[in-house]
């Protein structure tokens, strides 16, 4: 790239090709994929899905699930790795004031075949909100799993995952944006699943409840991704490249508790903004927008508009231990939480109140790390 | 446009000339290298090209595939696969809820067909749909860069910023233009570091320490970018950008063996402007017969009809080597600057009117050429010709000896040219 050179496919190609891992690439959207600029721009960033549920094989141990970077093709399952620059976060609130009380952090190291996650906690955060620095204490170290069985490790408690894996999530997601767009007027028989066949790179821990140390049984949780040096620009978070190191502070660039609240209900110019506060003052922040978006996009009833509001704020997904879990208890696998959302927000309309896609593509695991493995050529 | 395009792939392999790819196919161990990657791209587009079978609405997957279509373009130069993405591209704009990311995409499609109007026209309607959308944004600068409309990349560049992985590419580029290369290289050098460090695709890491290296050897001369080179080399084997790098190098200090060897490891007909360079070398090791070969390789392949676009700077270069030939260079530097009037278009189209003996003209063109940015050593030797042509020496000697003084640095086609001038300063 000398001074003034023609215009040369490669130059412009590789801009492509950088888009492709950093910006301006492709739609990367499940429950909750790609819903801000910062995380469509830096796919590994993008949290795609939060499952929260009691152990299927110890029902005294709580199993969270984070599911980052959507849509990985199966040739490309081997070649997929985590950003070792992210610190990857389940948050725990333990005595419902929004606030994490315990939290379980998890960070790559390396970049290549031989890349593996540290987990550290349970233990309650250095600082709250929406920055967070990394406990000292490292529980467990995991091989990063591509194709092959599952790595697992355990350590301080935990048992863990780090690893690409079959994507969780089922829906008919292109149709439903086809209906939003007012292309078409109710989902298909049957539907399609957008994302079937596709993977995601997943982190799964599985505790013992004891270790958050009281609180409860009724728990919130919420997933976050952080980084360092960020600068602001357009009312957006960018990573300053050069600065990386220069703090130990991680600043949030992506959080999930419900599904989709961030896709579904925060106008698009609000979610860079939302994307990087805390969940605590959700109800100030967001409640009346959602509210708006749930009357004046899906056209329900204030009343049940601002009921669903109430619901999703804070954006942290509830789990009362002490009873079965499933969707709107926290969050197992295989629940159909589309199904759920839709129903709330289509009452009345039956072409649109089911996705008609009841289940994922490939079973889940009896056992730790219940995930099904990935697709592969 | 796009079929004739097409199409001059098609007559030139129609025609048998295939010649070059079979020159080259010998030495192409470095190509070969890229099999890997090639096949992942390629199992990733057969599974979304299912899926987009299965369902045409299901706009991820057909996002994803005409960013996998241009990724495989890149290391295997199938133009096949630039007219896949487009179709694909212009499939998309009716199912995404996302028009400003989808026409952002479209817009970079075309301008890997070098079809700067629709680039700009489909960019300034991504940034219309969505202005405040960093693909857009980006979009936008890149195809009014290659269009010579800087007024519109300046503004877009104001609005993405230079704080993003792509801002700040965009940014660097911006700074090669104006001359500020240790800036652009510190952006460059950044932004490599970070792709790394994220474990992006070593494609991408590659294309940026190949872009990295461009800027080294300004700056540091040729070691220092030929171990950038064979470090991308390292992370994406067969990378084409890396071995053409390379093969540059070799040119550059007048190893026509090696750059010979390189440059056939990576000509093909979606690049013929490296049968250009393989005709330089190899007619600089005495093989004229062979060089003769390959300089028709290349014709049929930049001048079959509707290519010309494509290929419109090597094809008015050849042209402007023999007198005969002349009128068609000036023809084709006329279209070009009509096509595109950015600076590299007036300054061809002033060395041609130089070569055709239009020594006002060429000065007017000059002119415009440097009337933005920072011209290059090669813009300062095409003006020092056309000044000296017009009785001006004294104003010649000088840019010819600035030009002179990192002759490496000069584009390949006067680098023979600038050898006896060398010596006369010497």
């Amino acid at each position: 790239m000398t001074a003034r050179t023609p215009v040369r496919t490669t130059v412009l190609l590789g801009l492509c090709a950088a888009a492709l891992a950093f910006g301006a690439g492709g739609w990367l959207m499940a429950s909750d994929h790609k819903d801000g600029p910062i995380t469509g721009a830096h796919p590994p960033i993008d949290i795609a899905d939060l499952y929260a549920f009691r152990s299927p094989t110890d029902p005294d141990n709580l199993v969270l699930v984070m599911d980052v970077r959507g849509f990985i093709p199966p040739s490309e399952a081997a070649s997929t790795r985590f950003d070792p620059r992210l610190l990857y976060q389940f948050l725990i609130d333990v005595d419902g004031d929004a606030v994490e009380d315990g939290v379980i952090q998890a960070q790559a190291v390396g970049t290549g075949a031989d890349q593996v996650v540290r987990f550290r906690g349970v233990a309650p955060p250095r600082m709250t909100g929406n920055a967070h620095q990394v406990l000292p204490a490292v529980a467990a170290t995991v091989p990063v799993t591509t194709t092959g069985a599952a790595e697992v490790a355990t350590g301080g408690g935990l048992r863990v995952f780090a690893g690409v894996r079959d994507d969780p999530f089922f829906f008919d997601f292109a149709r439903f944006q086809q209906i939003r767009q007012e292309k078409a007027q109710s989902f298909r028989v049957p539907g399609m699943d957008t994302f079937a066949g596709t993977n995601v790179l997943s982190l799964v821990v599985e505790f013992p409840i004891a270790l958050l140390g009281g609180g409860g049984p009724e728990l919130g949780v919420w997933a976050s991704v952080g980084m360092q040096g960020l600068v602001e620009e357009r009312g957006h978070a960018h990573p300053q490249p050069d600065s990386l190191d220069a703090t130990d502070v991680y600043d949030q660039v992506d959080r999930m508790g419900w599904p989709g609240v961030a896709v579904f209900f925060i106008p698009k110019p609000m979610t860079p903004a939302y994307n990087r506060l805390a969940p605590a003052a959700d109800a100030a922040n967001y409640r009346d927008e959602i509210v708006q978006t749930i009357v004046q996009e899906y056209r329900q009833p204030l009343a049940e508009a601002q009921e669903l509001a109430a619901m999703l704020t804070p954006d942290i997904l509830p789990i009362d231990v002490s009873r079965p879990t499933g969707f709107p208890n926290g969050r197992l696998l295989g629940d159909d939480v589309v199904n759920v959302v839709l129903t709330k927000l289509f009452q009345g309309n039956p072409g649109l109140m089911e996705d008609n896609v009841a289940s994922n593509d490939k079973a889940f695991l009896s056992t730790f790390p219940y995930v099904a493995p990935p697709h592969t050529p | 446009m796009k079929r004739a395009w097409i199409g001059a792939v098609a007559v030139a392999l129609a025609l048998g000339l295939g010649g070059g790819a079979a020159l080259s196919r010998a030495d192409d161990t470095q190509s070969r290298r890229a099999d890997g990657r090639i096949a992942e791209l390629s199992g990733s587009i057969g599974f979304l090209e299912r899926r987009l079978r299965e369902d045409p609405e299901n706009f991820v997957a057909a996002s994803h595939l005409v960013g996998r279509y241009l990724l495989r373009f890149q290391l295997g130069a199938d133009l096949a696969d630039v007219e896949r993405a487009e179709r694909v591209a212009r499939a998309l704009l009716a199912t995404t809820p996302d028009r400003a990311g989808a026409l952002a995409q479209l817009s970079n499609v075309h301008l890997t067909q070098h079809a700067f109007a629709a680039a700009l026209q489909t960019a300034q309607a991504a940034v219309h749909a969505d202005s405040t959308s960093e693909a857009a944004l980006a979009s936008l600068f890149d195809a009014a860069m290659a269009s010579g409309q800087y007024d519109q990349a300046q503004s877009a560049l104001r609005q993405l910023g230079g704080e993003s992985v792509p801002g700040r590419l965009r940014v660097a580029q911006w700074q090669i233009a104006q001359g500020e290369g240790e800036g652009a290289y510190a952006n460059l050098e950044r932004t490599c570091d970070a792709l790394q460090r994220a474990a992006a695709a070593p494609q991408t890491v590659a294309w940026c320490l190949t872009e990295l290296a461009g800027l080294r050897f300004e700056h540091d001369g040729e070691r220092a970018a030929r171990a950038l080179y064979r470090k991308a080399l390292h992370l994406q084997p067969g990378y084409r950008g890396a071995v053409e790098g390379l093969a540059d190098l070799a040119h550059a200090r007048g190893d026509w063996a090696r750059a010979q060897r390189l440059y056939a490891s990576v000509a093909t007909d979606a690049h013929p402007d490296l049968y250009l360079r393989l005709g330089e070398v190899t007619r600089a090791l005495g093989e004229e017969a062979r060089a003769v070969r390959y300089d028709s390789v290349f014709l049929s392949v930049a001048a079959a009809p509707g290519a010309e676009p494509l290929y419109a700077h090597p094809l008015a270069l050849f042209y402007a080597r023999s007198p005969a030939t002349l009128d068609q260079a000036l023809g084709v530097a006329r279209r070009d600057v009509q096509r595109r009037p950015a600076v590299e278009s007036y300054d061809l189209l002033a060395w041609v009117l130089y070569r055709r003996g239009k020594m006002r003209e060429a000065l007017e063109m000059s002119d415009r050429a440097r009337g933005w940015g920072s011209p290059s050593t090669t813009m300062d030797y095409h003006r020092a010709m056309i000044l000296d042509a017009l009785g001006r020496g004294a104003t010649a000697d000088s840019l010819r000896t600035q030009a002179l003084a990192r002759p490496e640095l000069l584009d390949p086609h006067l680098r023979i040219r600038a050898g006896a001038d060398l010596r006369n300063v010497r």
